[in-house]
């Protein structure tokens, strides 16, 4: 029976994250710390989507102490900057920033370390 | 021949729920007996309790009746040999005796009739009676008996005189003066019947007692019992003796209800009927509980059946998706591999292409879809016959990846792809590499690995940000180059370098073949149970 141990099969469980959302004058702020993957990016879209309710030109995403992201996340960015003109990624660590360096999204996204 | 592949679920449905209910039965009676077993110890512990409690105080009260018993014999021995002793002293003065003995004849008793006998010779003679005559015929065989066993004895003597209608008994001291031997004899009446009843206030009212001269509990030898049934007493009983006079007194009590109230005798009950009342119930609960839990049970295996069914069909459609064998390319060596991740049933977007474009050229493509599931897989699909079409009309690389990315829009779509495209001239050598947001490729020579640094443009589905440029990379006789999706560097919590240097350290080697090498870098990289799923392809230049 232990090929069929569930636990192996679906991790149901949800990476730990904490999202918090202000503004910075008219600029809304999302922070993003913890880990952001397939199993948590729906829960930061919806949140995201209250941070952009009013319509913006400018989005920053906080992400100091985000230690883990996968492609999941790199979709979540990536498609806010589809939808506002200027999306920066402020303080990403080594290991964000080497990411989104890698996918080739430095261009599109204002990283500021 | 998806649908052939589907393990059959139903093989647990009918056996489960009657193997549950059987189990449950089990698990019920076994409550059941043990709750019986524990309940039954319980209620005889405390039942024995109760018995041994009873039996103290029955012990208890009845040596408070023997107390009493032996200060009457003291009373007596007192009292008779008192009057024996006045009347010897007093030469068998009549007055004397009758004023001596008047508070011992009354109405409420001891006795009935006491008289002073003389005893001269061998004879008695009655001086005086007081109370009345004494049953004793004074001139019979019986009363110079009687008399003369009383000078003989220290203490009083005892004696039953028995009429139709009565029972008498008789007492008797003597003492010595210088005039001769005086016998004071007295009569105490035994209660008619033998029946007395006891006043509630005694504190022997709980008991039944019955009282018997010498050591034999016969009715002959009966003096009084307050007990309202026959006798002997039944049920728990307590028999003692006590010195009367020459003789003894036998008292046998038996408590008329509990001595130490209702809770003991309730208890028992109580327990047995509470302890029985509770096993049932926990029995009961026990039988649904298990058979719930055996249900539960069946289906978390079905759920789990479900699981491995449904990342069956999922795999199945990713391999069919993925090339069945690569094309062969005149000059090279060509080699892939694909392992599906173990996060969860929804399968990965990672694919590879190999496109020969003529006879000198061709054109291989290793991509990765955003997320996971059909949707992807289908996404993967419709970019892998894309990018083959493309590469079959000619394009560049960097074309590829351009008329690639109007297909797809992450906003539209909820996906992207990161994709690597290359064109090789076999001949010559040469790989013109273009790269949408993928991982750099490794070129491997001479038992060296390193990563091509090419500049990336944005991933396929990302508008805006950099253009895919062209870089061109030279690979001499009996080199490899490596594609490959981020699964096999990837790892959580660790920076991507890291990862990358891995697979260069595990490339940096001599092989036998390149399946051999490809086979090496994905033990050494993926581990036992690799989380996202791995595909990577190599390519070997033959000369």
């Amino acid at each position: 029976m232990a090929e069929l141990d569930p636990g192996n099969q679906a991790p149901i469980t949800q990476a730990p994250i904490t999202i918090k959302t202000w503004k910075e004058g008219d600029t809304p702020v999302v922070s993003l710390s913890g880990e952001l993957d397939l199993s948590n990016t729906e829960q930061v879209r919806a949140q995201l989507e209250d941070a952009l309710a009013g319509g913006t030109n400018r989005l920053v995403f906080e992400v100091s102490e985000l230690e883990f992201m996968d492609s999941s996340g790199i979709a979540l960015l990536a498609s806010a900057a589809q939808r506002v003109r200027e999306v920066e990624i402020r303080h990403p660590p080594a290991i964000v920033r080497r990411l989104l360096e890698l996918t080739g999204l430095t261009e599109l996204l204002r990283i500021v370390s | 021949m998806l649908l052939a592949q589907r393990p059959t679920v139903s093989r647990a449905g009918p056996r489960g729920p009657v193997r549950g209910r059987k189990a449950a039965r089990g698990a019920a009676v076994a409550v059941l007996v043990i709750g019986l077993v524990i309940t039954a110890i319980l209620a005889v512990v405390t039942f024995r309790g109760h018995v041994r409690t009873e039996r103290k105080l029955l012990v208890l009260q009845t040596k408070l009746i023997a107390d009493a018993g032996a200060a009457e014999d003291q009373l007596y021995a007192q009292d008779l040999g008192g009057a024996a002793r006045l009347a010897a002293a007093t030469d068998g003065n009549t007055a004397t005796f009758t004023k001596n003995v008047s508070t011992s004849v009354t109405a409420k008793g001891p006795f009935i009739v006491e008289s002073l006998w003389r005893l001269r010779g061998s004879s008695p003679r009655l001086i005086t009676a007081a109370g009345g005559t004494p049953l004793l015929a004074p001139t019979s065989a019986r009363a110079a008996a009687v008399i003369r066993q009383a000078t003989a004895s220290k203490t009083f003597v005892v004696s039953e005189l028995a009429t139709r209608h009565e029972l008498r008994l008789g007492l008797a001291a003597a003492a010595s003066g210088p005039d001769g031997t005086f016998v004071v004899y007295a009569e105490e009446a035994a209660p008619a019947d033998r029946r007395i009843s006891e006043p509630a206030s005694s504190p022997v009212s709980a008991l039944d007692f019955a009282l018997y001269l010498g050591r034999a509990q016969t009715s002959a030898a009966l003096l009084e019992t307050d007990a309202p049934a026959r006798l002997p007493l039944r049920g728990t009983t307590f028999s003692t003796r006590i010195r009367f006079g020459n003789t003894f007194l036998t008292i046998t009590t038996s408590p008329r209800s509990s001595l130490s109230g209702t809770t003991g005798v309730i208890l028992p009950w109580a327990i047995a009927i509470g302890g029985v009342l509770l096993t049932i119930l926990a029995a009961l609960l026990t039988e649904r509980l298990t058979r719930r839990r055996a249900s539960a049970e069946r289906l978390a295996g079905e759920i789990r059946q479900l699981y491995v069914e449904q990342r069956s069909v999922a795999e199945t459609l990713q391999q069919a998706l993925l090339p069945q064998k690569l094309a062969e390319i005149p000059g090279m060596q060509l080699a892939a591999r694909y392992l599906p991740g173990a996060a969860g049933v929804d399968i990965g977007g990672d694919w590879y292409d190999v496109v020969p474009v003529d006879d000198r050229q061709f054109v291989f493509i290793v991509g990765d879809v955003s997320g996971r599931g059909v949707r992807a897989a289908a996404v993967m699909a419709s970019l892998q016959f894309a990018g083959r079409a493309y590469a079959l009309e000619g394009h560049s690389p960097a074309t590829i990846l351009d008329r690639l990315a109007r297909s797809l829009d992450l906003e539209r779509d909820g996906h992207f792809a990161t994709v690597l495209c290359g064109l090789v001239d076999v001949g010559a050598h040469t790989v013109l590499l273009a790269n949408a947001g993928h991982l750099p490729p490794l070129v491997c020579s001479g038992g060296e690995a390193r990563l091509v640094t090419i500049e990336s443009g944005s991933p396929i589905g990302i508008s805006g940000g950099a253009s895919r440029a062209h870089a061109e990379v030279k690979t001499g006789a009996n080199d490899v180059l490596i594609a490959y999706t981020d699964g096999l560097v990837e790892r959580r919590g660790e920076i991507l370098d890291a990862g990358l240097e891995r697979l260069q350290k595990a490339a940096s080697r001599d092989f036998p073949s390149l399946d051999d090498m490809l086979s090496s870098i994905v033990t050494e990289l993926s581990g036992d149970e690799p989380t996202d799923d791995i595909a990577l392809i190599g390519l070997q230049w033959l000369s």
